[in-house]
């Protein structure tokens, strides 16, 4: 198949899970002899060679990335861009892809986006690993005038929903105020050898090794893990220690962990690539993931758990869905004596009752996300798309064009009503 | 083949305003009639908008539908019951389709993915039009009712079709029983300045009777055209609010019809488009009247039709009135008139060539 990848940002730099998550699946199915174009914006330029066999194209324009303080100005991006609307027909045009595969589309116009693929009848998947319509505010004046124009985004026969979660699936069909239907759940998945021999270690000297691995900011739960580490070292519980893996605000991190003695429990251990990482979860006993509540799910949960490691997590994320608390996981709400009371509890197993904890989350992890079997999943899903929508964009050039003329022009209205 | 026709016109249950709402009526009938020499089964509706909702027919197998809404503001459509119309068919023909209007219900007929054909009546543009041509691919085809009206497309980038007409040469038609007056030229317009009735009675001559049809549509050039009136030595008057068939009844009696629309008004103002068609000269040519009209817009087609002159000027049309004036007689056959209107611009003949046209676009789609 030929498959179109769109996606607001593209490694190498990359800010969270979503576009690692898109290079895998590009790679992957690569690999397995699918034709694959990848249409991004220049937010991230540099593309070395880690991207080989990738037609990588840099074109689109990404007005935000995160989900924090969309500017006045920036807003109505969240709804339409048309110079994307352009871009992304003329790509069409010049590739024919069979199926698009639409990831992270935030700050690019994602709303008229997902409109325009579905007014062109392109076979499209929209894979949710994180609310791409963050922003949209259904009571908002700039909402109601879009879809004065433009119309409500309904999701049609040409388009198959994935999501990680229903966390995040929730999260959409609250933006949008739509119950979202026939969604396919995909969790994050780890690339694994199931013959690898692995053991799981018991800890050594008594020392219960904590590992946090995420971007270091404090919706990841950073802070979280500073101020539970300083609560039980002020409790005299001291038998821990914490590496910090991950790029995000370094500097008041270590500022905070020299200002409050706890350079001997924490200790920041710079960036690992994925597959270094996976080999390091082997030696640690529990990951500590205090991440805000609506995170889409935590690729690092998968990888943790995959590697005999532990996962402590925040309740409700799109991970949870998978862990039985007690069982192959802890979940935890986010505050400190929450985390600070199951670090104490897995602090407090016995070596036996940690090896056979973390063996339960290893046996979970690698019963449920493996990769190779959901990218077979994502392969059914491209052709279940593409099938139902087959012959339908024949006349791809007129479609296509007629479909952004009429953009340019409730383009143009919406921009005459906000002005 | 369901065919949806969408108008910012004016339609009421006791009124039509002018030339623009009556040709969509005109163009419902050709299709119908067209349908059905094909043995086709054909679905024809009209959407109109207006301050209330309403449904009423306007043809024996046409319902209008209003929507209310303000008819040259699209933020003021219920866009969701404007999708529910069009959802529900296969063909949108967008009237006056290059204003803001027009170019909004158009999109979305384009991302519904229907066949959208667009023509202008003259209503304007939007300023998109005249800054990018790939504003055409939202229609499939633009269609032109005169050679002049393909002018309305040229800065666009679409497939134009020219098919003249059409007038209802049913309803149209000459007749024995009302007697014809030598003496007696009629007109019939809105009343505005850029029809150029003013040009009529400056060139019309004793013993010629003039008679004006129309709607006072401009107040200071209806004062205008009665301070010409009381200064002409000719009998001359202005009749208002007159019926469709107290008209077709003039035009029957009346010996010679005229039409003088033009680019340049008495004021100096300048019409891009003073007439994209000529329907009134042709109701007057398919009655069996022969007509003179002037060169502007479309009408200098109209000399093709057997019984219609054309002048080219104030002089051209006062020496045409002067000669018909001294030896007043009809030179040409009225049932030949007729037909020649009926061949060239007739329902029939417009109907089955929009047809083949549809038919055509459905077939690439």
């Amino acid at each position: 198949m030929k498959i179109l990848i769109i996606s607001n940002i593209f490694p190498p730099g990359f800010i969270g899970g979503y576009e690692l998550g898109a290079l895998d699946i590009a790679k992957r199915l690569s690999a397995r002899g699918h034709h694959i174009y990848i249409l991004t914006s220049d937010y991230f330029l540099d593309d070395r060679e880690e991207l080989a066999n990738l037609n990588v194209s840099r074109s689109l324009k990404c007005t935000a990335v995160t989900h924090e303080r969309i500017s006045q100005e920036n807003l109505g991006h969240i709804y339409y861009d048309f110079h994307n609307i352009r871009t992304l027909g003329d790509t069409i045009r010049r590739i024919k892809p069979d199926v698009v595969i639409a990831f992270n589309l935030h700050g690019l116009g994602a709303v008229s986006i997902v409109q325009y693929l579905q007014n062109i009848r392109m076979p499209t998947i929209l894979y949710f690993m994180d609310n791409i319509f963050a922003g949209v505010d259904i009571s908002s004046h700039i909402h109601q005038k879009y879809e004065q124009i433009f119309g409500k985004l309904k999701f049609s026969d040409s388009t198959r929903l994935i999501a990680m979660s229903k966390n995040v699936s929730n999260e959409i069909g609250h933006s949008l105020n739509v119950a979202l239907n026939d969604v396919t759940y995909i969790p994050a998945w780890v690339c694994f050898d199931p013959k690898e021999n692995f053991s799981i270690q018991a800890r050594q000297g008594g020392r219960t090794r904590f590992v946090f691995c995420s971007r270091v900011v404090p919706h990841k739960g950073i802070d979280l893990v500073v101020d539970a580490s300083e609560k039980l070292v002020q409790q005299g519980l001291t038998q821990f220690s914490v590496d910090v893996y991950g790029l995000g605000q370094i500097t008041p991190f270590l500022q905070q962990l020299k200002a409050k003695n706890l350079d001997c429990h924490i200790t920041y251990k710079g960036y690992c690539s994925k597959e270094e990482m996976f080999k390091k979860f082997f030696t640690y006993d529990a990951l500590l993931f205090p991440t805000w509540e609506r995170e889409a799910f935590g690729f690092v949960v998968s990888e943790a758990a995959a590697a005999g490691c532990f996962p402590i997590m925040t309740t409700g994320i799109g991970a949870s869905e998978w862990f039985l608390d007690g069982h192959d996981c802890l979940k935890i709400f986010r505050n400190v004596d929450s985390l600070a009371s199951a670090m104490l509890e897995v602090m407090l197993y016995y070596d036996e009752e940690l090896i056979s904890a973390r063996s339960l989350a290893l046996k979970s992890a690698r019963k449920n996300f493996s990769f190779e079997q959901w990218l077979t999943v994502i392969e059914k899903e491209c052709l279940v798309v593409t099938n139902k929508s087959n012959g339908q964009h024949r006349n791809l050039v007129s479609v296509t064009r007629g479909a952004e003329s009429a953009f340019l022009f409730l383009s143009s209205l919406f921009r005459e009503s906000l002005a | 083949m369901k065919i949806l026709h969408v108008s910012p016109t004016y339609y009421s249950v006791n009124s039509i305003i002018g030339g623009g709402e009556k040709y969509i009526i005109y163009m419902i009938k050709a299709l119908f009639k067209g349908a059905k020499r094909a043995n086709v089964s054909l679905d024809n509706s009209l959407l109109a908008f207006g301050n209330y909702p309403g449904c009423f027919s306007i043809t024996e197998e046409t319902i209008c539908h209003v929507l209310p809404s303000l008819p040259w503001d699209p933020y003021s459509i219920n866009l969701t019951d404007l999708l529910d119309v069009i959802n529900n068919t296969d063909v949108v023909i967008v009237h006056q389709c290059l204003s803001s209007f027009g170019l909004f219900i158009a999109s979305h007929a384009r991302l519904l993915n229907k066949i959208v054909l667009g023509m202008d009546h003259g209503g304007g543009e939007h300023p998109l039009v005249n800054h990018t041509a790939e504003i055409g691919y939202i229609f499939d085809c633009c269609l032109a009712q005169s050679n002049f009206a393909v002018s309305s497309f040229q800065d666009i980038d679409v497939k134009t079709k020219v098919i003249a007409g059409p007038i209802d040469t049913s309803y149209y038609t000459p007749c024995t029983i009302e007697e014809e007056d030598p003496y007696l030229v009629a007109a019939v317009g809105r009343l505005l300045p850029h029809k150029g009735f003013d040009r009529i009675i400056n060139a019309v001559q004793k013993p010629l009777k003039l008679v004006i049809a129309g709607t006072r549509s401009n107040s200071e050039y209806f004062d205008y055209l009665q301070s010409l009136i009381q200064n002409s030595p000719c009998k001359i008057c202005i009749n208002e609010g007159l019926t469709d068939e107290e008209i077709r009844s003039l035009m029957r009696r009346a010996s010679l019809f005229i039409h003088a629309s033009t680019h340049l008004d008495y004021k100096g103002v300048y019409y891009p488009k003073p007439e994209l068609l000529g329907l009134t000269p042709l109701e007057a040519l398919a009655c069996g009247t022969p007509s003179i009209v002037s060169t502007a817009g479309a009408l200098g087609d109209l000399t093709s039709i057997y019984g219609c002159r054309s002048f080219s000027s104030n002089e051209n049309l006062a020496i045409l009135l002067r000669s018909y004036a001294d030896s007043p007689r009809n030179l040409f056959r009225p049932s030949l008139i007729h037909d020649s209107v009926a061949s060239l611009y007739g329902i029939e003949q417009f109907g089955d060539k929009l047809l083949a046209e549809l038919n055509l676009l459905i077939r690439a789609k």
